[in-house]
């Protein structure tokens, strides 16, 4: 599995945490009991490549052939998830 | 302080609503973020060359097409994949002194593909192909 997958599924198991999280905290607010999830709607992911600060200035700017520097960078997996809770008063 | 959790949860998608059946929903929004590092990378790099006759054009990119991969290959890089990706040869045209003089253009690309964990040396190694296949002849490159 590559690293993308891997941070795909990590960052949905992080919003539905968070969904369910914030679900229970609302539920708690209003005085009413979760029973059930009646729904879950996932939403395109998104991949955004952020560049690495620089650090160092480029070296072996002498020679003549220096290599070609590519910097791979992070990329930002973001997952977002709609959950549909049923509860009662 | 209620003005804010009020805008707070309309953000969050709130959305309470009673249905006919009297069960009642709460409709929730989650969002999660994953830094990671790459760990493939896809670049394409390729030969065109222009000659009088499409046989001509065709040689000379095959010539320098197989250095190409030649160069690529004594990298001796594990997890690596090759794919021809296009390969065309067209007539065309320029003009010469006024004159329209007609040539051909031979272009082959080469998808080259490549798996490493560690992104550091991912991206070293994807500079090395860049410039093994370009010290060979390749005139074009794109990716990553």
């Amino acid at each position: 599995m590559s690293q993308n997958t891997k941070a795909q599924q990590e960052a949905f198991k992080l919003a539905v945490q968070q969904a369910k999280d914030t679900a229970h905290t609302i539920a708690d607010a209003a005085g009413v009991k979760l029973t059930g999830i009646s729904g879950i709607d996932t939403f395109q992911q998104g991949v955004a490549y952020r560049p690495h600060p620089m650090m160092k200035a480029a070296g072996a700017m002498m020679a003549d052939a220096a290599p070609t520097p590519i910097e791979s960078g992070d990329q930002e997996v973001t997952s977002t998830v709609t959950m549909r809770f049923e509860f009662e008063n | 302080m209620r003005y804010f959790l009020t805008i707070l949860i309309l953000l969050l998608g709130l959305n309470v609503a009673a249905y006919a059946d009297d069960k009642h929903f709460l409709s929730v929004t989650g969002t999660g973020q994953v830094t990671t590092q790459p760990d493939t990378v896809s670049l394409t790099v390729g030969t065109e060359t222009e000659a009088e006759t499409a046989e001509a054009a065709r040689n000379a990119n095959a010539d320098i097409m197989q250095a190409t991969m030649r160069a690529i290959h004594s990298l001796k890089l594990s997890h690596l994949t090759l794919q021809t990706s296009g390969y065309y040869v067209y007539p065309r045209t320029k003009y010469q002194d006024k004159k329209q003089v007609k040539y051909y253009q031979a272009t082959n690309s080469l998808t080259v593909k490549l798996e490493e964990p560690d992104s550091e040396k991912l991206a070293l190694d994807a500079g090395r192909i860049l410039d093994a296949a370009l010290s060979v002849g390749a005139n074009t490159t794109s990716g990553p």
